[in-house]
Formats: structure tokens, sequence, C-alpha cells
């Protein structure tokens, strides 16, 4: 993933080679999270449950690779980055699994799905022009963009958040939603809240 | 038989197509963000496929005048679409049948298609329809009962006068209802002169006042319940059809003419209601139980066989739905009702668009875009520091 992002990805919007490092993780955790950390503007991978913000099962601990994809579109040059939204991860396994996602969990949450609906889209637009990822994608068979969304913490005594986020509470796996322009091009449209968890 | 349609560049509306309208479908999304317009336009076309139905039938049946002149300016101008319409507004509404048999009409540069001679209706296809929409101007129903006789001529507004007459056939037919969820009774009196009144009771019957000083929660709720309790078990197609022919075979002289090519009882009926907002006033719990009440009218108890499209702002009635979908898969009823997750569509009205929230691998409603007010607001209380300043992200 890492060669196809630094290499395959920036040949072919012609780019300058990107030298970046700590582009991807890997692991083969059985569970494990993810962070989009704010504050060091970098991606995390934790094992202690709440710790993250995306929850991934691993039953078969399988080698997961986790690419920065956020992280690498800002490392590009200004005229390429400018206004091309852009997802936060890719995660890719050595199986069926190819996943985009974006992460949030952060304070006003009104309209951060429809932003996150959108990056994904492009994304995953800008990810279909190369060759080299048609070709990854051509090797998978459960190719999801995913929009992971942390639920919020209330105060003390006040349950209505949590009565009014009972429904993942009630459906773990997370929620495949119709997404046209998305299925379009043979990816689903998931989305994830709270504990939902994708299975790997 | 199904539905379809598909709006282009009306009001807040830009691109909007459903592509088999569910036997229930609810529209939910911000102000002014199309609900009402997409509800309008729907109910709209399917009166215009209505009228083309009668049109279809008179003309098979040799009668040679034509009883419509389709003028969709007019019709745009009872929707409030006058201000809303541009030069690329288009709409599409299709009504497909088996063998792929379809109809449909189409708006486009101020042209209404697909109503002509050329396109009549086909023997087997015909259907008598009753469109009903329920406006959120109801709430003026109490107080234009009692003083709309002394208003000769005031004009409140199509969609408050097509309101008020459905309300008022279905006074005609029904003059006492117990609306459970609000543990009240509606009564229907007649006055010396012969005007009809219309009086509340609780249950317990320790009060009765008449509607119009009831609590405006129940003033917008009673006509919901009442029209959708008329249509739902005494709406006489028969009649309302055959009071349709008459007045037209008679003002045109065609009655002699008149070859009926198919009997009433063989044509296919469906009623159509639309509600804008039915919540209104009422309490949460209240709300949950005036839905329970319009599933039970018009998908469990009915006789007549109705769709039903709303517009709400209410979470908790989309939560609810997810209750009522689980009651019908175990086979159990929630105050008499339940729905099949397989009629019901719910979508989201946004940026001109919609957004369709049914979970394809679950069989509920993905109600989380709508707990986002709840949890800003306690992100937002989070946020803010005890001395009153806002955290930053």
């Amino acid at each position: 993933m890492e060669d196809l992002l630094k290499n395959d990805f920036t040949a072919y919007y012609d780019l300058p080679v990107c030298d970046e490092p700590n582009l991807t993780i890997q692991t083969n955790e059985p569970y494990f999270e993810i962070e989009d950390n704010a504050l060091i503007k970098d991606i995390a991978l934790h094992t202690k449950i709440g710790a993250g913000m995306a929850r991934f099962s691993n039953p078969k601990s399988a080698p997961v690779t986790v690419a920065k994809y956020e992280k690498f579109i800002t490392s590009l040059p200004n005229f390429f980055q400018r206004s091309r939204k852009r997802c936060d991860i890719i995660v890719c396994d050595n199986g069926n699994n190819l996943i985009l996602g974006e992460i949030k969990d952060s304070p006003n949450i009104k309209g951060r799905r429809k932003e996150a609906k959108k990056q994904l889209y492009e994304s995953l637009i800008t990810l279909l022009a190369v060759p080299q990822f048609i070709e990854l994608t051509n090797l998978k068979t459960i190719k999801r963009c995913c929009y992971f969304n942390k639920r919020p913490i209330s105060p003390a005594g006040i349950t209505a958040t949590t009565a009014f986020n009972r429904l993942p509470e009630i459906f773990k796996d997370g929620f495949k939603m119709n997404f046209p322009a998305i299925e379009e091009n043979n990816f689903e449209y998931w989305e994830y809240s709270g504990n939902q968890t994708l299975t790997l | 038989m199904k539905e379809s349609i598909h709006i282009k560049n009306l009001g807040p509306i830009k691109d909007i197509f459903i592509d088999d309208i569910k036997p229930l479908t609810v529209l939910i999304g911000e102000s002014g963000s199309g609900k009402s317009t997409l509800m309008k336009a729907i109910a709209l076309f399917r009166w215009l496929y209505k009228m083309h139905n009668i049109h279809s039938y008179l003309k098979t049946s040799n009668v040679s005048k034509s009883l419509f002149n389709f003028n969709i300016n007019a019709y745009f101008k009872n929707c409030g679409f006058e201000e809303y319409l541009k030069n690329d507004t288009e709409i599409s509404y299709t009504v497909e049948f088996s063998n792929s048999r379809r109809y449909t009409l189409h708006f486009a540069q101020s042209e209404l298609t697909g109503t002509s001679n050329k396109n009549l209706i086909e023997t087997q296809d015909l259907c008598y329809n009753k469109i009903s929409f329920i406006s959120e101007t109801r709430n003026i129903i109490p107080l234009w009962s009692e003083r709309g006789a002394s208003l000769s001529g005031g004009y409140l507004g199509f969609y408050f006068h097509e309101v008020y007459n459905d309300f008022d056939l279905a006074s005609e037919n029904i003059k006492a209802l117990n609306i459970n969820y609000l543990n009240l009774k509606l009564s229907v009196e007649k006055d010396h002169q012969s005007i009809k009144k219309y009086f509340i009771q609780d249950l317990d019957k320790e009060y009765k006042l008449t509607l119009k000083n009831s609590s405006s929660g129940t003033q917008n709720a009673i006509p919901v319940s009442l029209i959708a309790e008329h249509f739902s078990k005494y709406f006489d197609f028969e009649e309302a059809f055959n009071r349709t022919l008459l007045n037209f075979l008679s003002k045109t002289d065609s009655l002699r003419d008149f070859k009926p090519v198919k009997n009433l009882g063989e044509i296919k009926k469906k009623l159509f209601i639309h509600i804008e907002e039915p919540e209104l006033s009422l309490y949460p719990d209240a709300q949950c139980e005036l839905i329970n009440d319009l599933i039970s009218k018009c998908f469990v108890s009915n006789k007549n066989t109705i769709d039903l499209m709303f517009s709400t702002h209410s979470p908790y009635i989309i939560n609810h739905l997810n209750l009522l979908i689980k009651a019908h898969d175990c086979n159990k009823l929630i105050d008499g009702a339940k729905i099949e997750f397989e009629k019901i569509a719910v979508y989201l009205v946004e940026d001109g668009k919609i957004e369709d929230l049914v979970v394809e691998n679950q069989r509920i409603i993905n109600t989380n875009a709508l707990s986002d007010t709840i949890n800003n607001i306690y992100d937002k209380y989070n946020q803010l520091d005890k001395d009153g300043r806002l955290i930053e992200e």
C-alpha cells in the first residue's frame, strides 16, 4: 500500500515521489482501534477498548496495513492537494478487505456526516484513477467506504445522549447505507457509530 | 403497480428521484429543505394521474367530449409553486404495471405531456384513486368550522380548503371517535340550524369543550385521526366516482353516449394520504401514539387500500418506526400498529436531494443522523469550561 501511494499514485498524477515517512502502520492484533489524533495530526493505533475511534475486529489475526491517506495527500504539492477532499485512512488486509475510512470524533457533529461522505467519495474517485489501485480492488471482494463516528460523552446524570444513541448498541455490525455514487464504483457505503465494530 | 417520480430544479429541490414510492414514505429534513415541496409535487402528479384515468375511462366508454384541459399552470399555482418554477424545471411521474406497461406524465418547459388521447390508459390498468393532503394549516379547522359560515367568500388557500373539505366529509360519516392517544373523545353534533359543532370530552367524562377551545396539540391531531379513520373505513369510492362521472356527463350532455367499458367494482382503487408534520404541538409520547393510530388505520384495520406519506421533524417518530417494524417481524401489535419493513421508506431531504435512511443489512431505519442535535448540545456543553469560555477543538 505504501509503495502504491508513494510511487504509483504520484507517478499517475505526475507528482514528485513522496518521501513522507511513516505513512503506514502494520498490525495483526485481533482487535484494534484507530485514532485520528487532532493534536499530533497523525493516525494512531490502539488495542485498548475505547482508546480509538474506529473499531476493528481481526479474528484471524491477519496482517493488516493501515495507510494514512490524509497525511499522504497533505504531503503532496499544494496545487494538487488544494480543494481535494481526502479521507483519513485506507485499511487493507492480505485477504479480501479494502476499506476507505473517515473518522470523526469532534464537537459540532451536525454536518460532519455529509462532509465525511463527500471525503470518502472523492477519495475513492481520486484513487480509482490510479491503475495500480484498480488492480488492487480487483483482488478484493469486500470493498467499503466507511464513516466511523465515536459516540459523544455527556455530563454525568444526563441520559439523553445515551438514549438517542441506543441503536448502535443493538446492532454491533455497522449499517450498510444506500449511496449510489459509491456503489457505481463497486464499493459499499457503511456507517459505524459508538461501539459498532468492523470485522475484517 | 409501481410509482416513481423524478423532480429536477423545483424550488429547493435540485434532483430527487424515487424509483419506487413505498406504501409508507416518511420525509425528514430541516425547515425549507424541500420536504413539503416534494410531497406536494407527488400529491399533484398522483392527482393528475387520477384525472388521466377518469379521462381514459370516459374516452374508452364512448364519451367523446374531453373532461379536463390539464391546465398545469393553474395546478402549480394551487401548490404555491409559481415562485419555484425555473426554465429547467422537470417532473416525471411514472406508474408501471406488470409486463412493463408504463404511463408517464412529464412536465418540462411549461408543458405537461402524457395526458393526450394517444396516451390513454389501457382498460386493464384503469384505477380510481382518491388523494388527500392534510396540510399544517389544519389547526385552523376548528375556528373555521365555527366561523366559516359567516365568512362567505373567505379563502385560506388551496391546501386548507382541501383538508377542510376532507374533515367536513369525514365528520358526516363519523359522529363520535375515540382519540385514545389523547385520552379524548371527539363528538360531532348539529345545532338547530344544522351547523356542525365539534366537541371533545375526556374519556373519564370529567369535562367537555368545543374543539376550538382545546389544546393546540388536540386541534392539530384530531383532523389527522378523523380523516384517516374516514378514509380507512368509511370512504365510499363508488359514490365519489359516480358523483364525478354524473356531474361531467350531465354537464356535457353525454349521458346517452356513455357505454361503460368497465364497472367500478372491477377497477382498482387506492387512497393516498399526505400529511404535513402529524406531530405538530404534541408531546413526544403522544407523537408515537398518534403514529400507532395512523399506521393502524392505514395498514392494519383499514378496509380501503391506503398509501401514506408524511413529513416530520420528530426523531421520536422515526425511532418509533423501528419498533413498529420489529413488531411486524414478531407478529405483534403495538397499540394496534405494525409495519412491514419492505413497505417503508424514510428519506432525509437535504441540499435539494434525498438520502435513503433504510439500512440495507438490517431491518431498521438509521436514526443516527437524528441524534446529532442532542449530541451537539452536549458536545458544546463539554466544550465550555467553568468560566464559560469555549475550549477550542
